[in-house]
């Protein structure tokens, strides 16, 4: 019975004129938005891939003379453009775009939006200017056409499930058959996600054959395992929306009040809650200082842990008789905590920042459009995600670089504090090609869908719920 | 008769369910947003404040015209509350300094406090409107024909002895009236709120460009509501003009601005690299016109003691000190004379060549505005940034303020005569006896040791090296009463209207085209149900 009723309803939905609008809406929007993104993403990789031959070449010049070019291991570490950021482009661009390392200064600095990286704007800095005359703000990937364009077809599938069949008086012929109303609204359910999935999946297929054509990138298993990622998130957050219609159906008697409903509760949840509650982060607890602010402040805890520190020093310490002390272990020592204690000034504000735009998305939770946004970037690694793996990597990347360095220096005279001075390593030209080197990584698949899986495990809740309560109301339907 | 339909179709609004939810909606979003963009109005208000009074004390204690460097700060309009536009975006204060002889083309500082705070949006007063209000007309428009239809009401309204214009005329003003009354009420809501906050200096500029935003406004709903009107007089059931209407809708207000605009960004962009290839040109240039023109300078010798740690601080080493040979002044003034005239030539070039790109990028930007200016959200949007004075156009205006008050700047340095008195250090004319004994010292010093190394100009590191060091002089500042003001560019009301006359054009003339074409399909509308 249940197969009937769903190739019944699946004849209807996909012979509809708002199923092939809804299509030829999808297929438009991937081909103006694919060729846009393939542009941009050339520009920028190429911008991005300059700054890191400039890593490189200060890496370099470190190598030949270690002691002399002390201050040219410096690196800016950028955000790498993805192709996943046609999934999902997540506002990566309007975030900050990484750090400057300095380890002569021991020194990790978050690159303010505008700065210009290594004498050439970045291009993505370049273009962030262009965006902001919009107020509100939309990236042109998938994850838009899902989020807006898809969820709105799936309501518009949905809505007139039980009321239209009522109106056409259909609906008290299908119950003098003997199917279950359970089966009924099962089979709508079905076949409305059904031909979601189908749009979708058509439209999925064609941005992977444009992004192959347009020469972003090679086919490659990483890039569709995000995109079967995505596609399995994509139907968990339209399946919310085909239930949320289900849902104004029945609490309704006629289609056209359900559709009315329905339309308020998608202009609420997809537009106008998730866009509204970034204003919470000009609240007092979510209050920081600002850059200039920060620096100074970092500055001051500079000056005050060097204070406290040079009373460990001996006697006879003046900033006069530096050179007596540079190469004194106990100097070194305190030097080095000196500026990590600036450093840790500039991380715990950072850290501060990132856990009040945390804070702002999860009261977006309530909204399921910004848990499929949420789940989306992270299963494709942009956007807040991306920056927060680019900064572990660095941290492990640091890690790595010093402990090269140590291994390589010439031994102090005594002792075994190692801190990186031109007193502490010795002008041996070091191997280029033994220095390590960093690379923005993508997390494997795995890693990605377990950061979704809160937010992935939250629209299934949502789901479970709505199915239940859909399924309790029907049963007491009035279906005269 | 007409009273009576506006009246019925007013109270059957009213006390709908969908009225009452998208107004209630339209009323928190808008309480939210001005009272949260109003904080921030505040703090980008303090921080105008705040930065005019350091420029101002800065400048009762510059000791030479070389450190006169100027901040022009841009004060935040209160507009920007109701229409952000740009402005929250970009800098506060343009820099003009005679160290670095660029003419701004952008703004800096700013707060911006959490720079990941830009993923998400803010929703302002045009985007309430954009987004909620464009859906209440949708609602009380799509069923005002084929919905009276269906329930069967439209052939009894018609049985009276009305003609069909009044009816159609009755059913938009009513509708009109209905959006009005929450639009209306928003709008004060959002000027009360920033009445009574502290610290909003409100404008005169203020209430009238509310006054027009809210004519605006209503002009824009107006649109939806007579296309609403069109629709539903077009089709059969309700139910399929609403179909009709929303997919206008997602069409119309989401995906083809966005399109649109991605590409035009795009295209803005593509260019960015041709301008830095010719800015690296003509820096270049510059430096090889400097090393020919310092090549061929006839330098003396001369010797220079660095200057104290605690002025170097004050003014980044800017001015030197006072204790110098009488050769060193003349050298420092071959070079400055040299590279003045070279830096200024050449900032004028690099303006030139960047003020050319941006007035092409200007060029795409509203090219792109008068495409979208045809699709009514688009073109509303517009219309609220321009009469709020916060659109890209009002920042490129006070940037070319900047740009013709550095010509003043510069004309107001040449006058203040020779360039000693210009430029970093008082002339031997005013050197006190002290001075001039320690100066002669150092000379005949010197002059023992016979050779001074290498250069022409050196620094000197004899045994009176600690006395000149620690030679505190007394500054004195300079009165700068005489310092040309900058007058920030504001523009009336008039000038607004006159900027977005054309958008209004556009919007009146759907207006009207959309209530005729209603019109004449309602004329010929089948009243009958098909039942």
């Amino acid at each position: 019975m249940l197969k009937i009723l769903l190739k019944r309803q699946l004849i209807e939905d996909m012979l509809t004129s708002r199923f092939f609008i809804s299509l030829v809406l999808i297929f438009g929007a991937v081909c103006a938005f694919s060729l846009v993104f393939a542009d941009h993403f050339h520009k920028s990789l190429d911008s991005y891939s300059k700054v890191m031959s400039q890593n490189d070449r200060n890496l370099q010049q470190f190598a030949r003379s270690p002691m002399k070019n002390l201050s040219s291991p410096r690196q800016s570490f950028l955000l790498k453009p993805k192709p996943e950021l046609f999934i999902s482009e997540a506002y990566e661009e309007n975030i900050p775009q990484g750090f400057l390392y300095d380890p002569g200064n021991h020194s990790l600095q978050l690159l303010s939006p505008k700065e210009e990286v290594s004498g050439a704007q970045h291009y993505r800095s370049i273009s962030k200017r262009e965006n902001l005359a919009d107020v509100l703000t939309y990236s042109p990937d998938l994850t838009f056409i899902v989020q807006v364009l898809l969820s709105f077809l799936a309501l518009i599938l949905a809505f007139g499930a039980v009321t239209a069949e009522k109106e056409k008086g259909t609906l008290p012929l299908i119950y003098s058959n003997p199917a279950k109303r359970a089966y009924f609204i099962l089979a709508k359910y079905l076949s409305a996600l059904f031909t979601v999935a189908i749009s979708l999946f058509l439209g999925l297929i064609l941005s992977l054959i444009l992004l192959n054509v347009l020469s972003v990138v090679p086919l490659s298993f990483s890039l569709i395992s995000s995109f079967s990622l995505f596609f399995l998130v994509s139907i968990i957050y339209l399946s919310v929306f085909i239930l949320l219609g289900i849902l104004c159906s029945v609490l309704s008697h006629r289609s056209k009040n359900s559709l009315v409903l329905c339309l308020l509760i998608w202009v609420f949840l997809v537009i106008v809650f998730p866009k509204s509650t970034g204003m919470l982060l000009t609240m007092k607890r979510f209050d920081v200082p600002t850059g200039e602010e920060i620096t100074q402040l970092a500055q001051k805890t500079y000056n005050e842990t060097a204070d406290r520190l040079e009373k460990q020093l001996p006697a006879d310490w003046s900033r006069m008789n530096f050179d007596k002390y540079r190469r004194n272990e106990l100097f070194l020592k305190l030097e080095s905590e000196v500026d990590k204690s600036q450093q840790d000034t500039l991380d715990y504000y950072l850290r501060k920042k990132l856990s009040a735009v945390a804070a702002a998305r999860r009261v977006n939770s309530f909204s399921p459009a910004s848990l499929f946004e949420y789940s989306a970037s992270s299963v494709s690694g942009t956007g807040l995600y991306h920056f927060e793996s680019l900064w572990t990597q660095i941290l492990r990347y640091e890690n790595d670089f010093l402990s090269f360095v140590k291994n390589e220096r010439s031994v102090l005279e005594k002792g075994s504090f190692f801190y990186l001075t031109p007193e502490t390593i010795s002008d041996k030209p070091l191997d280029f090609n033994a220095i390590p080197k960093f690379e923005d990584k993508n997390p494997k698949p795995g890693e990605r869908l377990k950061d979704a899986l809160p937010y992935v495990g939250l629209l299934v809740l949502y789901n479970l719920f709505l199915f239940a309560f859909v399924f309790y109301k029907f049963q007491t339907y009035d279906v005269r | 008769m007409i009273r009576t339909i506006i009246k019925r179709e007013f109270l059957d609004n009213l006390l709908s369910f969908k009225f009452m939810a998208c107004v209630l909606v339209a009323i928190i979003v808008s309480l939210a947003s001005t009272s949260i963009l109003t904080r921030d109005y505040q703090d980008r208000l303090r921080n105008y404040d705040k930065g005019v009074a350091s420029a101002k004390e800065a400048l009762t204690r510059i000791p030479v015209y070389s450190c006169l460097n100027v901040r022009l700060y841009r004060k935040p309009t209160p507009l920007s509350i109701f229409i952000a536009g740009i402005e929250r975006k970009v800098g506060s204060y343009a820099e003009i300094t005679n160290t670095e002889m660029d003419i701004p083309t952008a703004l800096q500082g700013g707060v911006t406090k959490n720079e990941f705070a830009a993923i998400f949006s803010i929703f302002d007063f045009s985007s309430v409107i954009i987004i909620i209000f464009t859906v209440l007309a949708i609602l009380l428009s799509y069923g005002a024909i084929s919905g009276e239809k269906e329930d069967g009401l439209l052939s009894l309204t018609l049985s009276n002895s009305v003609p069909r214009s009044k009816i159609l005329l009755g059913k938009y003003l009513g509708a009109l009236v209905s959006i009005a009354v929450p639009l209306a009420f928003c709008f004060t809501q959002g000027t009360l709120i920033v009445l009574f906050s502290k610290n909003v200096e409100v404008d005169s500029h203020f209430f009238p460009s509310m006054g027009l935003l809210f004519c605006v406004s209503l002009l824009y709903l107006s649109c939806i509501l007579l296309l609403g009107i069109l629709i539903s007089s077009m089709t059969k059931t309700s139910f399929s003009s609403l179909l009709l209407l929303l997919a206008f809708y997602l069409v119309f207000t989401f995906l083809i601005p966005q399109a649109v605009k991605s590409f035009s960004t795009n295209t803005i962009i593509g260019r960015a690299k041709n301008v830095e290839a010719n800015l690296e040109t003509v820096t270049n240039e510059k430096e090889k016109k400097e090393d020919e023109a310092f090549r061929k300078a006839p330098f003396k010798k001369s010797w220079s003691t660095p200057l104290d740690h605690y002025n170097m601080q004050l003014y980044g080493g800017i001015i030197l000190s006072r204790i110098n040979s009488p050769e060193y002044l003349e050298n420092q003034s071959l070079i400055w004379s040299i590279q003045i005239p070279i830096d200024r030539e050449y900032a004028q070039k690099v303006y030139d060549l960047k003020n050319k790109d941006m007035s092409i990028e200007e060029q795409i930007r509203n090219g792109t505005q008068r495409l979208l200016a045809f699709i009514p959200s688009s073109n509303f949007g517009r219309i609220a940034v321009l009469m709020a004075d916060t659109s890209e156009d009002s920042l490129s205006r006070y940037l070319r303020h900047v740009a013709l008050y550095w010509h003043e700047y510069m004309r107001y340095l040449d006058e203040k005569g020779d360039f000693v008195k210009r430029l970093r250090y008082p002339g031997p004319e005013e050197q006190t006896p002290y001075e001039k004994a320690l100066i002669k010292k150092i000379s005949d010093d010197v002059a023992g040791l016979v050779e001074i190394k290498g250069s022409r100009m050196s620094s000197y590191e004899g045994k009176y090296l600690e006395e000149a060091e620690n030679y505190r002089p007394k500054l004195t500042f300079l009165n700068l009463e005489d310092l040309p003001a900058f007058k920030s560019p504001e523009i009336g009301i008039t000038e607004r209207l006159q900027g977005s006359l054309l958008n209004m054009a556009i919007l009146l003339f759907y207006n009207l085209l959309l209530f005729i074409l209603a019109y004449f399909s309602f004329s010929i509308y089948d009243p009958r149900r098909m039942d």
